[in-house]
């Protein structure tokens, strides 16, 4: 099996508390870094959802900047309003191209610029939300021979986002949101013993 | 970005257009701004923009905690 060298993270609509949940689940030292994107209001305090999940992570939680590189155990956040792309290997970048789905920062453009740089080294994590957003973007990390794990629609806070990915996707697995944290670091950690 | 400096400006503003560019890319424009910029000019980039990665980094100081907004001191 190929060994991941990034996670890349999508949610919406009750994602904070889902994310806030797994991230409790990863040790401070997990072996490749993690992307994010969490659909969020325009609100002036950018940092405000940063802040909020570092409180509950032992990861270093920061925003995302333009061309910023990728380390392991950080966890990157796309910032309100800009898209959050995989410029190459181990390099963030951001735009301002139009809203996907009306989302901006959108999953799909994160998981399929991620499997584009990635490709079977990738893990695509789809968790709550209330849009289709990330459907494609999942397929798009599967047939890069990436990973995928969806939600179990019965554990989140809104099924409409892993039910919609489910609906597209033959993914590896479903999973409820108390065993996802464990199962990456099984998964990360596992194949680089 | 093959034009060689042609003025000396006080204030350049450039916001969200240099994350189209790649790193190398980047480095060119940012190499024209500081040519084109007298001393203590300002530049100010896009809010998730930043100079960090960038060889000017030390050239400039930041204007205003936590604003995209730097002062060329050297």
């Amino acid at each position: 099996m190929t060994t991941p060298e990034l996670v890349a993270i999508g949610t919406s609509l009750g994602g904070l508390n889902a994310l806030t949940a797994l991230f409790k689940a990863l040790p401070e030292r997990f072996p490749v870094p993690i992307v994010v994107v969490q659909h969020r209001s325009l609100s002036p305090d950018g940092g405000g959802l940063t802040q909020l999940l570092q409180e509950h992570a032992r990861l270093t939680v920061v925003e995302a900047d333009d061309k910023m590189s990728l380390e392991a155990g950080r966890v990157y956040i796309a910032p309100a309003d800009y898209h959050l792309l995989i410029e190459e290997p181990g390099m963030l970048a951001l735009s301002t191209d139009a809203p996907v789905r009306s989302a901006r920062p959108s999953i799909d453009v994160l998981f399929q610029t991620a499997a584009e740089a990635y490709g079977a080294g990738l893990v695509g994590v789809l968790l709550t939300g209330a849009s289709a957003d990330g459907a494609d973007g999942l397929a798009v990390v599967k047939a890069r021979g990436g990973r995928a794990i969806v939600e179990d629609p019965a554990t989140a806070e809104c099924r409409t986002m892993p039910a919609a990915a489910l609906a597209a996707t033959a993914v590896d697995y479903v999973l409820p949101l108390s065993k996802i944290g464990e199962y990456l670091v099984t998964l990360v950690e596992g194949t680089r013993a | 970005m093959s034009d060689a400096p042609f003025n000396e400006f006080n204030v350049i503003l450039c916001r969200n257009v240099m994350i189209y560019f790649n790193r190398a890319l980047q480095e060119r424009t940012h190499r024209l701004f500081y040519d084109s910029l007298g001393t203590f000019g300002i530049l100010g980039l896009g809010s998730r923009e930043t100079l960090r990665f960038m060889p000017q980094e030390p050239l400039y100081e930041p204007l205003v905690p936590g604003e995209k907004l730097y002062r060329r001191i050297a």
